[in-house]
């Protein structure tokens, strides 16, 4: 964990995405997939906050990693903004992360939209590793799929709402037809919005296959400090967990989804 | 030059705090910063028993601020001392105990429980947090009842007591003069100030306890005109904040009558500010032939 500043190498628009690629010297700590940064975009006051970002790949020979971010508001539109040679002050890497993991397990690996950052970086490690996993991708139509960013993936099954491209219907749909066999023998890891993780972990549940997922606040410090960020912990008796602190990788069954 | 500060016949090494409930309990920025440059260490409110907190979402950011409604989570007065406290030992900051409550009593349990505890440089009483029905606002915002709870902690407490108090008032002078003849060594100001932002999509608050203490640069303004009144009402010292992120920010507090500053949001933003802050403090003080801290305080009436 560390404040610091690094040398911005490309940020590339991939078709709704931002692909921002950085510095990481050897010096600092190796990032795990599912960790993130928290990003000062600017030096002002307006926006004052840091913005978090999940690690989307790093490559230890070359000394680099990389984000993949979409435009929401204020911060990103300026993080958009930003060159090859401007300099990125972040803290990081923070938070958990998705290992260590069974190996004696099936993995399948889902991202949903600009979620897939934390989970090409998982599929990255274990690619590197020689383990087998299966990969689902969701968008809602063809133009949001950012293929050239997926082209490391061995197994990839893409799924999009309208069927213009390979499956039709969302990630978790499916998720529900994989043979119930297999996904008993599986572990599922996902990052995507709210709704596809919550549904995910439902298919997982009635399956009993363990269900990973990275979960988003609103963060402050990012480092546990200013108790900020926190989702509602399983047991509706009023206890919470923080999302920088105590995640962002949570065992789906910890979280009291609403 | 000599920027140590007195409080209650105590000394802080420098006049730079870290705001309550900004460094958590110290330890969570020791990876990030040398907490011994700091000169006092605010903990997190500490209540009798732990809290949980509000529900979330807590915070928001706003124009140059944030709103947070944290509920005052924290891990409680006695976790703190067997859990929290050693992990700060290795460092020469002074720790200062933020302590709230929701009744008289509970304050006073959670002071005889810090008494016994080695390592603690004084209290910082939270009579003002905007978060919760019970958080203690109450105490801060009627004079008589601010007065008599201060003498209270007072008869228990051996060690500098500072009471933190509320801008969201009429007349902050009027309860800085009562906790001052109540027995205060010195006052804190300012808390956060209430404030609510809704999402028009939605048609409902963004924070899920709809209201929030507001807090960052947005605030400075406030808490420096604050600050210069408390000064003008007490002869005891005034800590200042709010808003601080820079040297000249501080500089601003000190030269309005504060003799300590903390600094709260800006942590988020920049892990490095409170060594930023008392490195140009240190210059200030050296380009304007400043000797000591009350030096500042000869320039306003
Ligand atoms: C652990 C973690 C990892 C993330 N990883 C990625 C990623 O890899 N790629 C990506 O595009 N986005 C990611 N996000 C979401 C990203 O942080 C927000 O999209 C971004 O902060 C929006 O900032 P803004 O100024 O553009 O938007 P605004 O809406 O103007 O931001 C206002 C405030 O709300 C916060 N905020 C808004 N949306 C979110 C959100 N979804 N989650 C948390 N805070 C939010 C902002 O940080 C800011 O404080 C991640 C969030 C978390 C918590
Ligand atoms: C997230 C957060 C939590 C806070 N918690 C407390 C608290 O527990 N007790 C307290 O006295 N003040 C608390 N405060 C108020 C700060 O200590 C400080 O008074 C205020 O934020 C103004 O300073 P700033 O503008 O530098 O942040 C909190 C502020 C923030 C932003
Ligand atoms: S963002 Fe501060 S505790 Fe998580």
């Amino acid at each position: 964990m560390k404040q610091g500043l690094t040398k911005i190498l490309s940020n590339s628009a991939v078709q709704d995405y931002f692909h921002l690629v950085f510095k990481w010297d050897k010096s600092l700590p190796v990032p795990q997939p599912g960790q993130f940064l928290n990003l000062r975009v600017a030096d002002s006051t307006v926006p004052l906050l840091r913005r978090p970002f999940a690690f989307s790949g790093y490559d230890a020979n070359k000394g680099i990693c990389s984000i993949i971010y979409q435009i929401k508001g204020r911060g990103t539109q300026i993080l958009s903004s930003k060159k090859s040679d401007d300099t990125l002050d972040f803290t990081g890497p923070l938070g958990n992360t998705f290992l260590p993991f069974s190996s004696n397990h099936h993995n399948i690996l889902m991202a949903g939209g600009v979620g897939l950052g934390p989970v090409l970086f998982f599929a990255e490690v274990l690619i590197n590793r020689n383990l087998p996993f299966e990969f689902i991708f969701g968008a809602r139509t063809k133009q949001l799929i950012p293929l050239s960013l997926l082209k490391i993936i061995p197994n990839l099954t893409l799924c999009t709402d309208d069927g213009t491209e390979g499956f039709k219907g969302t990630a978790v749909d499916f998720l529900k037809e994989t043979d119930k066999d297999r996904l008993k023998r599986s572990t599922v890891f996902a990052c995507g919005p709210y709704a596809m993780m919550k549904a995910a972990y439902q298919v997982c549940r009635k399956n009993g296959s363990p269900c990973y997922v990275s979960m988003e606040q609103i963060m402050a410090c990012g480092m546990g400090a200013c108790m900020g960020c926190v989702v509602e912990k399983k047991g509706r008796d009023g206890k919470y967990l923080r999302v920088c602190a105590e995640g962002p990788v949570f065992e789906a069954g910890e979280i009291e989804w609403t | 030059m000599d920027l140590k500060v007195k409080i209650g016949g105590q000394s802080l090494s420098n006049p730079i705090g870290v705001a309550s409930g900004t460094y958590g309990y110290g330890i969570e920025y020791k990876d990030y910063l040398d907490l011994s440059i700091i000169g006092a260490i605010y903990t997190k409110a500490l209540t009798l028993l732990p809290r949980e907190g509000n529900a979330p979402p807590r915070i928001i950011e706003t124009p140059s601020g944030m709103l947070n409604s944290i509920g005052l989570a924290n891990v409680g007065v006695d976790a703190f001392i067997t859990e929290k406290m050693p992990q700060l030992k290795p460092y020469s900051c002074a720790v200062i105990a933020n302590i709230a409550g929701s009744t008289e009593r509970e304050y006073l349990q959670v002071v005889e429980r810090l008494e016994g505890c080695k390592g603690i440089w004084g209290y910082e009483i939270n009579i003002s947090c905007p978060n919760v029905s019970h958080g203690g606002m109450a105490f801060g915002t009627d004079p008589a009842v601010a007065e008599k709870l201060t003498q209270s902690i007072r008869k228990t407490a051996t060690r500098p007591l500072i009471i933190k108090l509320s801008p969201n008032v009429t007349d902050i002078s009027a309860i800085a003069k009562a906790v001052e003849n109540g027995g205060a060594d010195a006052v804190s100001c300012i808390n956060t100030l209430v404030g609510m932002v809704i999402d028009t999509s939605k048609k409902e608050p963004v924070l899920a306890n709809k209201t929030g203490g507001l807090s960052g640069p947005a605030i400075r303004p406030v808490g420096v005109a604050l600050t210069y009144m408390v000064k003008k009402a007490v002869k005891i010292p005034v800590i200042g904040m709010g808003g601080i992120m820079t040297a000249d920010d501080a500089v601003q507090y000190l030269l309005a009558g504060a003799s300590a500053i903390q600094i709260g949001t800006a942590n988020f933003v920049d892990t490095q500010t409170p060594l930023k802050v008392l490195d140009g403090i240190r210059e200030y003080c050296k380009r304007e032939n400043i000797g000591k801290i009350s030096d500042f305080h000869q320039f306003i009436e």
